[in-house]
């Protein structure tokens, strides 16, 4: 009885309650991050952490309390990578440059989103599961990669995470772009060229076979 | 000049794994085979540059300074074009005198024995579609080609993204040469690459006037 009292007290101060409804847009703003990141790595897997990487890291500038620290949600990502099977490859010593002190409405936050961040990882795969999403495979993504190694896009229908994970795979390739004589500033920009063309000759394809289906069904 | 015959075989070989000819998407080998023609055909591919009209009066092929005309400081080319990119389905009027760059839908990588040479497919030339005469490609030319277009004809052209627009036609070079320059500053692209004039110094200094000197 005096427990909900006090609830119903807390509920009709003004104060507490704007202190509620401001953590409750914050959690939920964390909580889409952690939702957004677990789509991204189920879609793209290493390309997403090589992204975040590139994006984030070098000088990446520090955060206000609406976002989640970077540090954690590498932790996190690191902790799904695992679970799901992919290949960590972020130098994680560079997450931890800036790291934001936690006052106390900052650590309410950190717990609160804490307790939800497994199941909203989950939700994140179930959808995409559900929609069969489809996933990076390492031996299209390898085969894919010898091509642009030869200086030619992928030449069939091809999934754009597997297009752009290997375009990640080779454009740190520095034995390639020396072999042709290139600077990595320019071999990067015909990987570029490569990836976007292959994703103009995949849809190219598709339409082809789209028209080659609904003619063969009249 | 190479049968579609031996086309159809060089780009199976490259599809077995071999350094070879390549073109993605690569053309029907069968189709190939039982071909009359000596050529391969080249869709339209998604990007078009054209020209703005500017303020200066012309471009000059050889002057450093080109479009300075009356205190006026024409802008770079770079400046001058505009890039489009058209989805598959859409359509690009070429109005009769209009001059546009097109690329070929195909990404080619030529090995280092073969050359090729780019033109308009008869049938659209006929309506007065024009490309750029005895268009070369190098050996060891890889990306797409960019494309000249032109309408000399009296009615505006139709074309659009992945319509069949020009023919290749591949020469085996006699000697072939071990280096080739695989990724010039022409190479490499899915765009139409517009590069910039290089000024040509001999005819700068014929377009002095003469000094009345002369050098011993």
């Amino acid at each position: 009885m005096n427990a909900q009292l006090s609830k119903r007290g807390m509920q009709d101060d003004v104060q507490v309650s704007e202190l509620i409804t401001d953590l409750t847009k914050v959690v939920l703003g964390h909580l889409e991050e952690y939702f957004c990141d677990a789509v991204g790595l189920r879609l793209f897997s290493e390309a997403y952490l090589l992204s975040l990487c590139y994006l984030c890291l070098p000088g990446f500038p520090p955060q206000g309390i609406a976002y989640p620290q970077l540090r954690d949600r590498i932790e996190r990502l690191r902790t799904l990578a695992t679970t799901i099977g992919l290949q960590w490859c972020v130098d994680q010593s560079q997450c931890y440059r800036y790291v934001r002190s936690l006052d106390a409405k900052s650590s309410v936050v950190a717990q609160v989103v804490d307790t939800f961040i497994p199941s909203v990882q989950q939700t994140a795969l179930d959808i995409l599961d559900e929609r069969n999403a489809p996933q990076r495979d390492v031996a299209r993504v390898e085969r894919i990669a010898r091509q642009f190694r030869s200086l030619v896009p992928a030449a069939g229908k091809e999934h754009l995470t597997d297009l752009i994970n290997a375009a990640w795979l080779v454009s740190h390739d520095q034995d390639t772009a020396h072999s042709y004589g290139l600077e990595m500033s320019r071999w990067r920009e015909v990987v570029n060229q490569m990836t976007l063309k292959s994703c103009e000759v995949s849809e190219y394809h598709e339409r082809v076979d789209q028209y080659v289906d609904a003619k063969d069904h009249r | 000049m190479l049968t579609p015959k031996i086309i159809a075989e060089r780009l199976q070989r490259s599809s077995e794994g071999h350094v070879d000819l390549q073109i993605v998407p690569t053309p029907h080998t069968d189709s190939l085979r039982s071909s009359h023609t000596a050529s391969v055909d080249l869709r339209l591919g998604c990007w078009f540059t054209t020209f703005r009209s500017t303020q200066s009066s012309h471009f000059s092929t050889f002057r450093r300074d080109s479009g300075v005309t009356s205190g006026v400081i024409a802008p770079t080319a770079a400046q001058q074009e505009k890039s489009h990119y058209l989805p598959f389905g859409s359509p690009f009027i070429l109005h009769p005198g209009q001059f546009a760059l097109g690329v070929t839908l195909e990404w080619l990588r030529l090995p280092s024995d073969l050359s090729a040479s780019v033109s308009v497919r008869s049938s659209l030339s006929r309506l007065g579609l024009m490309l750029a005469t005895a268009t070369g490609v190098h050996p060891g030319f890889t990306g797409c080609l960019t494309l000249e277009l032109s309408n000399i004809g009296t009615l505006p052209i139709e074309i659009a993204p992945g319509v069949a627009i020009c023919q290749l036609f591949f020469h085996q070079l006699e000697i072939q040469e071990k280096t080739v320059s695989l990724l010039g500053s022409l190479a490499g692209n899915r765009r139409p690459v517009l590069r910039q004039v290089v000024a040509d110094e001999i005819a700068q200094k014929l377009s002095q006037p003469p000094t009345g000197k002369r050098n011993s």
